[in-house]
């Protein structure tokens, strides 16, 4: 059969709004000029358009049918978002219309479908139901990390998370840095294979000839390009210079680019009188900026790519900016790096690069050359060259039953970064449990996408008409008051059951409490337990011995159900598969200096040997000093924080969102998983701590016993868990971090998992 | 399945079930009236199957008619305080939307 002609349609809605001024639109127009010389095997190259949008003038229409030469336009009903709530309307809409398109003019034709930029306001891009290839440009999912407070008002939370279902319908994604890449695979569960950085350039304003801003002809400048976001670190930074700035006679001018309200250029001159608001300036004014700045100021605490770094490269300017991931990606040398959360880093950030040696001109050059527009079209077009293989084959239906997403449970988390994956299997829709007490109805740690992005429904409302309907029912259960729900569906309508806890007493205590069983119905139960010894599990014979299947994560959990099954011929299938955890895009290695980081992560409860933590910062060693983070959702008494807190050594984050818990995870060098008591279950954070290199020091017991030695260091008491922690400093290496990555990609994964999890027979893993 | 009445007796002598007695009366989802009467020994096999007719005829009831009602659960337990009960009417708010959209799409 002869190969069918191939046709690329990129949605560039982006430009028919106030975003084609915006770095996004800048981004695209520059990526498309370069992208189109380089795709000849498409027979047709399409830009799709809307009619209704007027923002577009004919002027910047021709800047676009210059750079996108050889694509031809489109423009098409997609309809506009007016309303928030109308969203899954317009989006059912909006496919139609590009169905309907590809139908009658394209029938033929193996569409490649690529959207430029899927977070605009009003317009809604969509895939068309059926093409060879989904794939999407990333700029970043700051938002998502940072929802608080990005996603607060409620408005731009729907309008935000609401497009996550064609986010998360892309089978291909090029995210604009290896950070963003990292942040995809590590919040969305995205496969690295699926993902492809493209980077991306300096704007080219070094050949421009540049136009002098007369007031400034005079004066020092440290130049600030930023803009009125919470990220850009405003305030701060200001702060920062005039401290800076005061000890050195106020000679220094900080000029800040980009538009801002009235109100807060007021707001923020109040901080120092040496500000200057230039508001938008020209291409060829920018260009001066640069040229005449001494250093340049980048202090955001989140970023997609940096640009403004890239662009003070190319003038070969000082650059300060944040000590974070995605700006070290760019040249962790010959930059200037300061934490961009004290005030006080950041003056003494601005006084070091100031006094500091001038950049290093070849190592800016080795930046320029991987940055540039040329390079960003290769590896775009490399990927689109490349006929995709994915199969489709018919979808199962398929029931969840977990925790919400965004409580402290870690299952509601796991169940969110194994979506993507199966959804690729799968039509799911999810029954989510909002928890019975305040607390845990309350809590918001991490946004709940899937409420937005998914089909998703009360679990009261679950019956037998609604079993009917999927092919597999899975219940997530846990020993806790957000499995309520879960488990009486799971003992009224058997099927799947996922054992993340093998003693669940607890989860039967609160479902009496609740009134949802009788006393003696629990007591019935307790009587099970007594007359079938288990000695791993407890409350678990009703449940199990009604499955179909059950997925246990260790030989421990394993044993403790095979244990409790009474009649052997009609037994529910066990088996045993190893707990899947998305891999990172990419880890940077560690090595303590003079200082190790202790971390002690997940649930914050006394029983993870808080205690530890004091005796930890007390290990005397000839070269380093123990400090120990401990940070996770805070189940501890007020009395033991404050104990906990007197120790300076000891920082204690509670709480912290994933953005901040990932980023304490990844800069630590140890992590301390030593619980007591311990009844043997598994532990995520413990998996998160290996995937990124970690030495995890656990109990000899348990699911921590199974762990391959390679993997954990096992200690027995408290005593080997100290000394264990100094010799982990002593034998600090590289080689060792990467036998972890490796072994976690490789053993671990969710596609894995999830294929095993689904299948008729679901078969063991050794 | 509709649930006209479940009762369910234990006798429990030292601790130890000795028997369970399970009654209830239901109508089929043909609309025939059903009686269940099991009474079972102590031993595991006879607590589990009076465990299960247990758990499909009383749990499987345990439908409530819609989301509302839950809310209506929630706010009884957590109506302490004015805030409290703010808190809860907003979530409720939220479902209704939601029951609205389930409504508008079909569902």
């Amino acid at each position: 059969m002869a190969a069918k002609s191939r046709t690329l349609i990129l949605d560039a809605q982006l430009f028919q709004s106030y975003t084609f001024h915006r770095g996004m639109g800048k981004y695209s127009l520059s990526l498309i000029e370069q992208l189109a010389e380089r795709l000849t095997e498409y027979t047709h190259k399409i830009l799709v358009f809307n009619n209704i949008s007027g923002y577009l003038s004919d002027d910047e229409m021709e800047t676009v049918k210059k750079a996108a030469k050889g694509f031809s336009f489109e423009f098409l009903g997609f309809k506009h978002l007016n309303n928030r709530f109308d969203y899954k309307e317009i989006r059912k809409y909006n496919r139609g219309v590009i169905d309907d398109y590809i139908a009658n003019r394209l029938p033929h034709e193996e569409i490649d479908y690529v959207i430029l930029s899927l977070f605009q306001e009003t317009e809604v891009s969509v895939f068309p139901t059926y093409c060879a290839r989904k794939a999407v440009i990333v700029y970043d999912l700051i938002p998502l990390q940072f929802f608080d407070p990005y996603l607060k008002a409620e408005d731009l939370a729907v309008n935000y998370m609401s497009r996550y279902d064609t986010l998360l319908e892309a089978d291909h994604f090029f995210p604009i840095s290896q950070s963003v890449a990292t942040d995809l695979t590590l919040h969305l569960g995205i496969p690295a294979s699926r993902i492809t950085p493209i980077y991306g350039a300096p704007h080219q304003r070094r050949h421009l000839v540049t136009e002098e801003i007369t007031s400034l002809r005079n004066a020092r400048i440290i130049l600030f390009p930023s803009g009125e976001d919470f990220r850009k670190n405003n305030a701060r930074t200001i702060k920062a210079f005039e401290k800076f700035n005061k000890i050195h006679g106020n000679v220094f001018k900080l000029v800040i680019t980009s538009a801002f309200t009235q109100q807060t250029v007021g707001e923020l001159k109040k901080l120092s009188k040496n500000v200057f608001f230039t508001g938008n300036v020209t291409e060829t004014q920018l260009a001066w900026l640069y040229d005449k700045s001494e250093l340049v100021l980048f202090l955001s605490y989140a970023e997609g790519l940096g640009l403004p770094i890239l662009e003070a490269i190319e003038f070969d300017k000082k650059v300060l900016c944040s000590d974070i991931a995605v700006f070290k990606e760019i040249n962790d040398t010959d930059l200037y790096f300061c934490d961009p959360y004290k005030q006080s880093s950041i003056t003494e950030g601005i006084e070091n690069a100031i006094n500091g040696p001038e950049p290093n001109k070849v190592s800016y050059g080795k930046v320029l050359e991987k940055y540039n527009w040329g390079a960003t079209a290769d590896k775009m077009a490399k990927v689109l060259k490349k006929v995709s293989k994915d199969v489709f084959l018919p979808k199962l239906k398929v029931a969840v039953f977990s925790p919400k997403p965004s409580g402290f449970s870690g299952i509601g988390k796991v169940v969110q970064e194994q979506h993507y994956e199966l959804l690729r299997i799968a039509e799911v829709t999810y029954y989510f449990e909002q928890g019975i007490s305040e607390k845990a109805q309350d809590t918001e740690i991490r946004k709940n996408y899937l409420e937005f992005a998914s089909d998703v429904r009360d679990p009261w409302s679950f019956s037998e008409t609604d079993r009917a309907e999927f092919d597999q029912v899975i219940y997530h259960i846990g020993n806790g008051e957000y499995h309520v729900t879960t488990l009486i569906k799971a003992l009224s309508y058997p099927d799947t059951v996922i054992l993340h806890d093998t003693r669940i007493r607890g989860l039967y205590n609160v479902v009496r409490s609740q009134g949802l069983i009788s006393d003696q119905r629990y007591a019935a139960e307790d009587r099970l337990n007594e007359l079938i010894k288990s000695e791993n599990g407890e409350f678990l014979v009703s449940l199990i011995n009604k499955q179909k299947k059950v997925i246990v994560h260790s030989l421990h959990a394993e044993q403790a159900v095979k244990s409790v099954v009474v009649d052997v011929a009609n037994a529910p299938k066990v088996s045993y598969l190893k707990l899947a955890i998305p891999s990172a895009f990419h880890v940077d290695l560690t090595s303590p200096k003079n200082v190790v980081y202790v971390a002690m992560a997940g649930l914050m409860t006394e029983s993870k040997g808080i205690d530890l933590a004091n005796r930890i910062t007390n290990i005397k060693h000839k070269d380093y000093m123990f400090k120990v983070k401990i940070f996770g959702f805070s189940m501890l008494e007020p009395d033991v924080v404050k104990k906990l807190t007197k120790n300076k050594s000891i920082e204690l984050i509670k709480s912290p969102t994933d953005t901040r818990y990932l980023f304490e995870l990844e800069q630590s060098h140890v992590l301390l998983n030593f619980r007591h008591p311990y009844h043997g279950e598994t532990s995520y954070s413990t998996l998160e701590g290996i995937r990124f290199g970690k030495n995890v020091i656990v109990n000899n017991n348990g699911w921590f016993a199974e762990l391959p030695d390679n993997l954990v260091n096992k200690v027995n008491n408290i005593d080997e868990a100290i000394a264990s922690v100094g010799n982990i400093a002593n034998n600090y290496t590289d080689a060792k971090q990467i036998e972890r990555i490796d072994d976690i990609n490789r053993n671990h994964s969710i596609k894995n998992y999830l294929s095993k999890l689904t299948e008729k027979e679901t078969s063991s893993e050794k | 399945m509709t649930a006209l009445e479940i009762k369910h007796h234990l006798l429990v002598i030292d601790n130890k079930i000795i028997r369970i007695l399970t009654k209830a009366k239901y109508k089929n989802l043909t609309g025939n009236t059903v009686k269940l009467n099991v009474e079972t020994d102590g031993s595991v096999m006879a607590i589990l199957q009076s465990i299960n007719n247990y758990d499909e005829t009383v749990l499987s009831q345990l439908v409530l008619k819609s989301s509302n009602d839950i809310n209506d659960r929630v706010l009884r337990i957590y109506s302490k305080t004015k805030k409290k009960l703010e808190v809860q009417m907003r979530k409720r708010l939220h479902v209704l939307r939601n029951v609205k959209a389930r409504i508008k799409n079909g569902r």
